[in-house]
């Protein structure tokens, strides 16, 4: 069987592909929150992705097919059908946050007066035409965004050193326990980067120290978020909480701007091209995951799960602050439930299932 | 097949970048658009806010005339409605990204001006890296002013805020999102320079009296008419003389809540900045030093000031410790004649020092009282009590200035 990825993309997948959706509005969301102590909040959630993904590495290192595959051979179809609909349900719900942001952010910084709602239609049609594509794609995504991201990341945060003001983020825990984790879990939506990994898992060439090298790239693709929140509080201190595009705002202080004008749009244009495949990837998901369960064309499967996002969208926009709020207050315990607790807690089972089975199969030699 | 697939994704992306990223088809006519400079706020009788903009006009010429000079004025009982208001009385659509300066008249002194200053934190279609000033005078009357600096005025302005590398750092710079981060901190004080106009005696005094219809007695409102496209009496200049206006941005208005609570003069400015700046390359006058016959004047550049602020905090209160330590030379004196130290740059003479230091500690002490006095904390003395001394904040952050000593350690050296 042909593996879809290889170790490094999916090393350039989360450095790359995953920290930049979390550049927009997030950071103001949490310090909201946990104010100065926002980093820790994103810091909890790091962590919590990283064990889920380090159990499940753990527990399906040997396996030759995905989570999803290896939960039909385990449990049958019936189980391994409702678990993929359940997380056709957690990407769509993944896609509605980032999509409005960075909608609203082009909008709102790119354009003088409101743009057609139809401006946002060729965004769609990438999202669709990724959508088409086999596995391979993911993988082709983040070794051509690897560099665009790395120039973005690199201009992003020189330009916004300078500016920062690491002691604002002193005292470290002032906000209290409380309200850090109320900051972690409003985030929850732009987390849970451990359900990509399902399909990782089982599905790369494998080689040597794989393990090392993809626990290395989560941990530094949680540092750039980390770092990128340090930043952003650092430089707008007790205003941070109103910035609700920091992508924007974190780099445009520096002295150089000043004299030599806007050149920081380089970066942002980066990391906002980077942003669009970022967006399409729940999509994408969800659309491998749909032709698995029903007798449809993959072509008909991504028209069908983009559809809902483009019509809330374009046409119910005025409810977004409904929506936002569902999504972030209400529906971030089911992220943490199949983004972490459920994908960590099935991959023990399968283990202690395939063990059993290996022994089994020794036994009758 | 696979071409086909690649002509596909790149006819994609192209329209990405064509409709959603670029906004080409989003753009204004580029004759109905006022690519605002600077803006002036001030307060009308009636309580509403009057926006004057000053426009720079594109011309289909590369002389820098004073054409480029227009202002148009719109008012409305939010800062966010008078703009508006300029759109819809002029039909220019008000393109602010441009816009560098933001000038606050005279009538917010006893005003929370955060009511006015809040819009251009909040809105996307200024940046808030524009640069914040408070006029003595209305806001409209410092942008109507003509200067020998330059044609537009708030360039001129901007001139003087934002001094080139080898000038002193005489001025408490403050752009908008420096202002509102100071007001929204737990010590809710913030700052910004206080703009005078200076009236030059030249030579042309008298016809630039006549011109600028009339320069208020007091010497801080030379308004030069005009506004609109310059020509012969519009703005002193006709047949390219310039105005005779200049301004004087050394002084700092003090803000505690949104409203001003005092000022810090020029020498007071000066070493605010040499506590908070990089102070490199500033130059300062030592009067009146005693060298055991004449009093001579020296003239100091600091080629390096490391300033220092801390706290030590205890039940018994917040002891404030400053401590300035200046590398500095001499670059000139009014001696009869240069002794050996000012010849070869040698370590400063002992009386320099001592004067300098003198002068230095006392003007530190003057700006930690204007601090008590005013209430205004520019020190940042609660930031640092929130920061570094978080278990004694709860017990200080209501009181912190009454309970507030201080200790001041000023050192000058010369070369070593």
């Amino acid at each position: 069987m042909i593996k879809a990825f290889k170790p490094r993309q999916i090393c350039f997948f989360y450095v790359a592909i995953l920290p930049v959706i979390k550049f927009f509005m997030m950071p103001s969301l949490i310090c909201g929150i946990s104010g100065e102590d926002l980093w820790i909040s994103v810091l909890i959630n790091c962590l919590v992705d990283f064990t889920a993904i380090f159990i499940v590495y753990i527990c399906l290192k040997d396996a030759d097919c995905d989570f999803f595959t290896l939960n039909e051979r385990l449990f049958g179809k019936a189980f391994s059908n409702t678990v993929a609909a359940l997380y056709i349900v957690f990407f769509l719900l993944k896609t509605v946050m980032p999509l409005n942001e960075v909608k609203d952010y082009v909008e709102m910084t790119l354009y003088i007066t409101s743009p057609s709602i139809f401006t946002f239609m060729p965004v769609f049609a990438l999202i669709i035409f990724v959508c088409i594509h086999h596995l391979r794609v993911v993988g082709r995504i983040a070794d051509g965004m690897l560099i665009v991201a790395l120039i973005g990341y690199a201009f992003m945060f020189a330009l916004a050193l300078p500016n920062t003001d690491f002691g604002a983020l002193l005292p470290v825990g002032a906000h209290g326990a409380k309200n850090i984790l109320q900051g972690s879990y409003v985030s929850e939506p732009w987390f849970n980067d451990c359900a990509y990994f399902l399909f990782f898992m089982g599905n790369y060439v494998k080689g040597k120290k794989d393990g090392l090298k993809i626990f290395a790239s989560v941990a530094v693709s949680a540092v750039i978020v980390i770092f990128f929140c340090m930043l952003f509080y650092g430089t707008f201190t007790s205003i941070a909480f109103r910035q609700r595009f920091a992508l924007t705002e974190i780099s445009k202080y520096t002295t150089v701007i000043n004299n030599t004008e806007r050149f920081d749009y380089i970066p942002i244009f980066a990391l906002l091209f980077t942003a669009v495949f970022s967006l399409a990837l729940p999509f994408y998901f969800a659309t491998e995951l749909f032709v698995r369960i029903l007798p449809v064309k993959r072509n008909l499967a991504a028209v069908i799960i983009s559809l809902p996002s483009i019509i809330l969208l374009l046409f119910f926009e005025e409810y977004f602050a409904t929506v936002e709020n569902f999504i972030t207050q209400i529906a971030s315990g089911f992220f943490i439930l199949f983004g972490t607790v459920f994908p960590a807690t099935l991959a023990v089972i399968m283990k202690i299932r395939l063990s059993k089975e290996h022994k089994f199969e020794i036994q009758r030699g | 097949m696979k071409f086909k697939g690649v002509k596909i994704a790149a006819i994609i992306v192209a329209a990405v970048f064509l409709l959603f990223f670029s906004n080409d088809f989003g753009l204004i006519d580029i004759e109905k658009t006022a690519i605002i400079t600077a803006v002036a706020i001030d307060l009308e009788e009636d309580g509403e806010y009057k926006i004057t903009a000053q426009i720079a006009v594109p011309e289909a010429t590369d002389t820098n005339t004073e054409n480029l000079r227009a202002q148009i004025a719109g008012k409305g009982s939010t800062v966010g409605a008078a703009i508006k208001n300029i759109g819809d009385t002029s039909g220019w659509f008000p393109q602010l990204c441009f816009c560098n300066l933001i000038i606050v008249g005279k009538g917010f002194s006893d005003y929370n001006i955060i009511k006015v200053l809040d819009y251009f934190s909040k809105t996307l279609r200024i940046q808030d890296s524009a640069l914040i000033v408070m006029a003595e005078t209305d806001g409209a009357e410092l942008l109507k002013l003509s200067t020998p600096l330059d044609n537009i005025s708030s360039f001129a302005l901007q001139k003087i805020l934002l001094k080139n590398a080898g000038l002193n750092r005489d001025i408490a710079m403050c752009d908008v999102k420096s202002f509102c981060t100071g007001y929204y901190s737990d010590a809710g004080s913030a700052y910004m320079p206080l703009i005078k106009v200076v009236l030059q005696k030249a030579e042309n005094e008298k016809t630039s009296a006549e011109d600028t219809d009339g320069a208020e007695s007091s010497g801080s409102a030379g308004v030069a008419g005009g506004g609109s496209s310059g020509g012969s009496g519009s703005g002193g200049e006709s047949g390219g003389a310039k105005g005779d206006a200049i301004f004087n941005a050394n002084t700092t208005a003090l803000f505690l809540h949104g409203k001003k609570v005092g000022e810090l003069d020029a020498d007071l400015t000066l070493a605010f900045n040499a506590l908070t700046r990089d102070f490199a390359t500033s130059t300062f006058e030592v009067k009146d030093v005693n060298t055991g016959g004449e009093p001579l004047n020296y003239l100091l550049t600091v080629f390096s000031c490391k300033a220092s602020r801390s706290l030590t905090v205890s039940e018994n209160g917040i002891t404030l410790h400053v401590s300035l330590d200046v590398y500095a030379k001499i670059s000139d004196m009014n001696g009869e004649t240069s002794d050996l130290e000012y010849i070869k740059n040698l370590p400063l003479p002992v009386y320099v020092k001592e004067r300098a230091e003198a002068d230095f500690t006392e003007r530190i002490t003057d700006l930690i009282r204007t601090e008590i006095q005013t209430g205004c904390d520019f020190l940042d003395v609660k930031k640092e009590l929130y920061r570094k001394h978080h278990s004694y904040y709860s017990v200080y952050k209501d009181n912190f200035i009454e309970n507030l000593s201080y200790s001041v350690s000023v050192s000058f050296t010369g070369q070593k």
